[in-house]
C-alpha cells in the first residue's frame, strides 16, 4: 500500500494515496470534476483545459488555477473545485468546445450517455453566444462496425490516443490544425484494428457510434441489461448486453478489475448479434413435424428410456459443449443418471484437442502454474507467445501484450504463421506446427545448460528470459498439441524462481473449455465415434454442439444420425437442419440465459441472462432438466452437487451454487491431476511432408460470432496459404485450386504467404455451417 | 512516380537521424518541389514508404503545416494573417483589396494559375501588423496602396523564375 496524505477538497478532508492523480482522486471520491481528454486507461493529456480547479500546495500558500489531471496530490493540498473563478473558467472552456458542436442531441445516437452533454450541463454552460457558422465535415466509411459523424467532434484526441498509442493501430489519425482538425483514415475504409469498437466508448460524444446499434436504435435508458460473460473465446470478459423488446441491441464491456478493465475486442462487442437470428426453427420437432415442447420432451424421455431398457446402459452417446455453461453440461450428465445409463459424454472434436485441453486445464486448475490476469500480463517485461496467433485466438491477450510492449517488454514469438503482433517482436521463430514443442524444448535445454552452444535466435530468447523480472509465457491449447502444452509447462517451471514468479497462461478453443475439461465423464472423441459407427450406441444426444463439425461434415453427420434408433439435438443454433434428428429442442441462446463459465485462469464466473420477449424462454439446461422431470427423477436434481459431475473440490459446492455475477468470479480448485494426463500423452504423429495449420481468425473462425452479420462481413475469404518456395517446389501457382488437406472434398484458392513456415498449408478454421457455404470452386 | 535518384536521396537523408521519422518534413518538402508545388495522394504513400511510418502519420503532418498543399496551388501563394493583431490593424481591408485585384475570393486560385490566396492563422509578426506573405517573402504593415506594388513585384519575380 502506498502512503496516504491528507488533502482538503471544497472544505472537506480526505485521506488519499500520495502522488495519485488529483482528477482521478476526485472522481474516485465521487466528486464530479468536468473533464474530457483524461481517461483512466489512457492517462492525462492536459489538452482540453476543462478539469481546472483552484489548488494551493497548503492552506497558507495562495491558490492557483491548475489542470487537475496534470497534478499529483501532496500532503496538505487545498483544492477548490467549486471556486467561482474555476467555475467561470470551465464555463468558458466548454463554451469554446461547444462552438462548432451541432445541436442535434434529440436525434444523436449518443444521447442519454453523452459525456459532452453531461459535462456541458455540469459546467453550467447554458446559452450559445457565437453567431458564426459552424464548421462542417464530410464523414468517412469506417466499416460495418463504426459510424463516423465528424461534425460532433470536440477534438479531445481520445480516439487517436486509444487507437494509435494504446492499441498500437496504424490507420486512424488526426489531420489538419486549429479549428480544422479531423480524426479519421487517410481514405474511406474498414478500420484495421480488432479493438476499433472501443472508439464508441472512448469518444466522449457521438463522433464514433456503434453502427449496428444505431440501425435499430433505442435510447440507452430503455435497454434491459444483464451482467454477462463473453462466449466467444476463453478469456471470460465481463459484458453488459443491452436488449429491448425481442432483440439484443448491443454489447458494452462491463469493467472487471482484473480482466477487461475498460476495453473489449470487436468479436465480443459485435459477435452476440447471432442471438437475434438463431435458432431459426423456434418450435420443437419430432421427425421434422412441429410439436409442443411438452410433447417433444415426453417423446424424447420415452424413447431414451426404451433404448436403455432394450440395449443396456451403454447405448447412449452424448455430445456436451465447451461453449455451454457448467449447468448445461451438468444437466446432460444428470440426464444419463436419470435414465440409469452410463454417462458417455464427449466434449471435443478430436482426440488431440481432448488431450491438449485437458492437460492445460488440469495444470491451470490444480495451480501447478501461476496464471496471470489480463492486468498482470500488462506488467510483464518478457513475453513469449508460443504456438498460436493471439489476435485471433485470444484477442484481449493481444491488447494486454501490446501494453507490455509499450512499457518496453521483450516480446518473442514462436509460431508457424505470422500474426499481427509479430512486427513488435524482437525475434520470431517460424516453426512447422509439428516442431513447436521441439523449439520450446530447445529453449529449455539452453536455459538449463548455459555451457552449451546454442543457436543465436534461441540465445536471444534465453538471455532476455534470464534478465527478466516478470516473465510471461502464453501458449495456445487450441491446436491440439499436447506435447507443446507439456514443453511449455516444463519451460515455465524451469524459469520459475522463488524471487521471480513466472506466469504461464494457456488459451483454449471455447468459453467453457476449462470447465468441461474437469468433467468426470469425458469420452475421447474417437471412442464415441467408434461406438456410433459400429452401432454399439443406439442413440445420440447433441447439446450445443455442432454435429457437422464433430462428424467432419454434414453428410457424415446425417449418415450417423440415420443409423441411430434415436437422436436428439438441444441447441440454440440450428446450424444443421433440425429435422435430421428425431427430436429437435430449440433452446434460448447465451446472453438470454444464465450459467457459469470457467475462463483461462480457472475463474468461474456467472453470466446473467437478459429477459427479452423472445419466443424461447428455456435455455439448454432448462430443457434437459424438464426431460429429467418427465422421467420422474426430480429428486436427482435436488441431490446433485458440482463435485459429483466435475473434478472440483467438494467444499466449493456451496460457493459455486451461490456465485452471482457481481462477485467477479471465484477460482475453481480442480482435482484433475496433471501427472495422470501426462503419462499417456504425446502421441507420435507420422512425419508428413506437408502439414495443415488452422488459421484462427478474429472474425469468422469462432462458431457463434461467425453467425453475426457484421462479423461474417469482416471474415477473410477462405483460402489455402502456402510458402512461395513450397509452391514453386510443388509446381503450384497463385490462384490455383488445391484440395484442403483432411477435407479433400473442398478445393480452395492458393495464396502465397512468405511469413508461413515451410511445409505448411494454412487454412482458416471455419465453423461447419460457414464452411458449407464456401463455394467449392473447382479449377476450370 | 518519382525518379530513383530522388527516392534514394530522400531515404539516405532519413538515415542521418537517430529516428527516421525526423526526416519526414524534409521528404515532404522535396516531394512538394518535385510535384510542382503540391502533394498529390501518391506523394503521401511515397513519403510513408521512404520514411517508414504509417500513411496517417504523413497525412497528419502534410495537413498540419500551412506550407504543405494537398491541392494544386498557383505559382505564387499569398497568405494573409487573419489573427487578432492583424484583424485589429485592418487585415480585412487587405484581403478585400487582394481579392479585388486578383479577381478571386480568399481560398481560390486565379484562372491563369499564377496566384493562390489563403488565410493563415499567424505569421509571428504581430508587432508589425497587418502582415502577409507572398511566396517566401514577408511583408509587414501592409496597406492597400502597397498591394499593387507587391503584386507587380511578385509578377516580376514569378516571371523571372520562369
Amino acid at each position: 500500500m502506498s502512503e496516504l496524505v491528507k488533502i482538503s477538497i471544497d472544505g472537506q478532508e480526505y485521506q488519499v494515496p500520495a502522488g495519485a492523480n488529483l482528477l482521478q482522486v476526485c472522481l474516485d471520491l465521487g466528486l464530479m470534476v468536468p473533464h474530457f481528454c483524461y481517461h483512466e486507461a489512457l492517462g492525462p493529456a492536459g489538452s482540453c483545459r476543462l478539469c481546472a480547479a483552484m489548488v494551493a500546495p497548503s492552506a497558507e500558500k495562495p491558490a492557483q488555477l491548475v489542470m487537475t489531471c496534470m497534478t499529483k496530490v501532496s500532503e496538505g493540498m487545498v483544492v477548490k473545485i467549486q471556486d467561482p473563478y474555476a467555475k467561470d473558467f470551465r464555463r468558458g472552456v466548454i463554451e469554446y468546445l461547444m462552438l462548432n458542436h451541432p445541436h442535434d442531441c434529440p436525434v444523436c445516437d449518443e444521447g442519454g450517455e453523452c459525456m459532452l452533454q453531461d459535462m456541458t450541463v455540469l459546467s453550467e454552460h447554458i446559452h450559445r453566444r457565437s453567431r458564426f457558422p459552424k464548421r462542417t465535415w464530410r464523414n468517412q466509411y469506417l466499416g460495418p462496425l463504426i459510424h463516423h459523424e465528424m461534425n460532433r467532434c470536440i477534438t479531445c484526441y481520445r480516439c487517436v490516443r486509444f487507437y494509435r498509442e494504446y492499441a498500437l493501430g496504424k490507420d486512424l489519425g488526426v489531420f489538419g490544425s486549429r479549428d480544422r482538425v479531423y480524426f479519421g483514415r487517410v481514405k474511406d475504409g474498414v478500420l484495421e484494428s480488432e479493438f476499433a469498437g472501443n472508439l464508441v466508448d472512448v469518444c466522449p460524444t457521438g463522433v464514433f457510434t456503434n453502427k449496428r446499434f444505431r440501425e435499430v436504435y433505442s435510447r440507452p435508458w430503455d435497454l434491459h441489461t444483464a451482467r454477462a460473460i463473453c462466449v466467444h473465446c476463453s478469456i471470460g470478459c465481463n459484458l453488459l448486453p443491452g436488449g429491448r423488446h425481442r432483440t439484443l441491441r448491443r454489447i458494452k464491456p462491463h469493467p472487471h478489475k482484473e480482466l477487461n478493465r475498460f476495453f473489449i475486442c470487436d468479436r465480443g462487442r459485435y459477435g452476440g448479434e447471432y442471438v437475434n437470428l438463431y435458432p431459426r426453427q423456434t418450435r420443437p420437432t419430432i421427425a421434422g413435424t412441429e410439436v409442443g415442447f411438452r410433447e417433444a420432451i415426453h417423446h424424447a424421455a420415452t424413447q431414451l428410456r426404451g433404448i436403455v431398457e432394450q440395449h443396456g446402459t451403454k447405448a447412449i452417446v452424448a455430445l456436451g459443449s465447451s461453449r455451454a455453461s457448467l449447468e448445461t453440461n451438468a444437466a446432460l450428465n444428470l440426464l444419463f443418471k436419470a435414465l440409469g445409463a452410463e454417462p458417455q459424454i464427449v466434449y471435443y472434436d478430436s482426440d488431440e484437442e481432448y488431450a491438449a485441453v485437458r492437460l492445460a486445464a488440469s495444470l491451470t486448475t490444480s495451480r501447478a502454474i501461476t496464471v496471470p490476469t489480463l492486468v498482470e500480463m500488462e506488467k510483464c517485461d518478457f513475453v513469449l507467445s508460443i504456438g498460436g496467433d493471439l489476435t485471433g485466438e485470444a484477442p484481449m491477450f493481444d491488447l494486454s501484450v501490446r501494453q507490455a510492449i509499450r512499457a518496453g517488454a521483450a516480446f518473442f514469438v514462436i509460431s508457424p504463421r505470422a500474426g499481427k503482433l509479430d512486427e513488435f517482436a524482437r525475434s520470431v521463430l517460424r516453426v512447422r506446427p509439428d516442431a513447436l514443442a521441439q523449439a520450446v524444448e530447445k529453449i529449455l535445454q539452453a536455459l538449463s545448460n548455459p555451457a552449451e552452444t546454442i543457436a543465436p535466435e534461441i540465445a536471444d530468447i534465453v538471455q532476455a528470459l534470464r534478465s527478466a523480472k516478470k516473465p510471461l509465457f502464453l501458449c495456445s491449447a487450441i491446436h491440439g498439441d499436447v506435447a507443446l502444452i507439456k514443453a511449455t509447462y516444463d519451460l515455465a517451471k524451469a524459469a520459475h524462481q522463488e524471487n521471480r514468479p513466472c506466469f504461464l497462461a494457456y488459451y483454449y478453443p471455447a468459453a467453457n473449455s476449462v470447465g468441461v475439461a474437469l468433467a468426470n465423464d469425458s469420452l475421447e472423441p474417437t471412442k464415441a465415434l467408434d461406438l456410433l459407427r459400429t452401432g454399439t450406441a443406439k442413440a445420440v444426444i447433441a447439446v450445443e454442439h455442432d454435429l457437422a463439425t464433430f462428424f467432419g461434415n454434414l453428410e457424415n453427420a446425417k449418415g450417423i444420425l440415420e443409423k441411430c434408433a434415436f437422436s436428439m439435438i438441444v441447441s440454440s443454433v440450428d446450424s444443421i437442419p433440425p429435422d435430421m434428428a428425431t427430436v429437435w429442442l430449440p433452446a434460448s441462446p447465451h446472453y438470454l440465459t444464465s450459467g457459469k463459465f470457467v475462463n483461462y485462469e480457472g475463474r468461474v464466473q456467472h453470466s446473467e441472462g437478459l429477459s427479452l420477449a423472445t419466443p424461447l424462454t428455456d435455455g439448454p439446461a432448462d430443457l434437459l432438466l424438464s426431460l429429467i422431470e418427465d422421467l420422474g427423477k426430480s429428486a436427482l436434481l435436488e441431490q446433485a452437487q458440482y463435485s459429483d459431475i466435475f473434478a472440483v473440490a467438494a467444499e466449493q459446492n456451496v460457493e459455486l451454487d451461490e456465485l452471482t455475477a457481481k462477485d467477479g468470479g471465484i477460482f475453481i480448485r480442480g482435482q484433475l491431476r496433471p501427472t495422470d494426463l501426462m503419462r499417456d500423452s504425446s502421441p507420435s504423429l507420422p512425419k508428413r511432408e506437408m502439414i495443415r495449420w488452422d488459421i484462427i481468425q478474429t472474425f469468422g473462425s469462432e462458431e457463434l460470432s461467425a453467425l453475426a452479420p457484421p462479423i461474417a462481413e469482416l471474415a477473410a475469404p477462405a483460402r489455402i496459404e502456402m510458402h512461395p518456395d513450397d509452391m514453386a517446389q510443388q509446381n503450384i501457382a497463385e490462384g490455383d485450386f488445391v484440395p484442403v488437406p483432411d477435407t479433400p472434398s473442398m478445393k480452395l484458392k492458393v495464396v502465397p504467404n512468405p511469413n508461413l513456415a515451410r511445409g505448411t498449408f494454412a487454412v482458416p478454421r471455419l465453423p461447419a455451417h460457414v464452411a458449407s457455404q464456401v463455394p467449392v470452386e473447382v479449377q476450370a | 512516380m518519382i525518379p530513383e535518384t530522388l527516392r534514394k536521396e530522400l531515404s539516405d537523408h532519413c538515415a542521418h537521424y537517430p529516428s527516421r521519422q525526423v526526416g519526414l518534413i524534409y521528404v515532404l518538402q522535396k516531394l512538394q518541389e518535385h510535384y510542382g508545388g503540391w502533394l498529390p495522394d501518391e506523394a503521401i504513400s511515397q513519403a510513408a514508404e521512404i520514411v517508414g511510418v504509417p500513411e496517417v502519420e504523413v497525412e497528419g503532418v502534410a495537413t498540419f503545416y500551412n506550407w504543405f498543399f494537398r491541392e494544386p496551388v498557383g505559382k505564387t501563394v499569398i497568405v494573409c494573417c487573419d489573427s487578432v493583431s492583424c484583424y485589429l490593424c485592418g487585415s480585412e481591408k487587405i484581403v478585400e483589396h487582394l481579392e479585388n485585384r486578383l479577381g478571386i475570393r480568399i481560398g481560390e486560385t486565379t484562372p491563369d494559375g499564377r496566384f493562390t490566396l489563403l488565410p493563415v492563422v499567424c505569421l509571428g509578426n504581430c508587432d508589425r501588423a497587418p502582415s502577409i506573405m507572398v511566396g517566401d517573402r514577408l511583408y509587414e504593415r501592409v496597406t492597400p496602396a502597397m498591394i499593387d506594388e507587391i503584386l507587380a513585384n511578385a509578377e516580376m519575380l514569378a516571371e523571372g523564375k520562369e
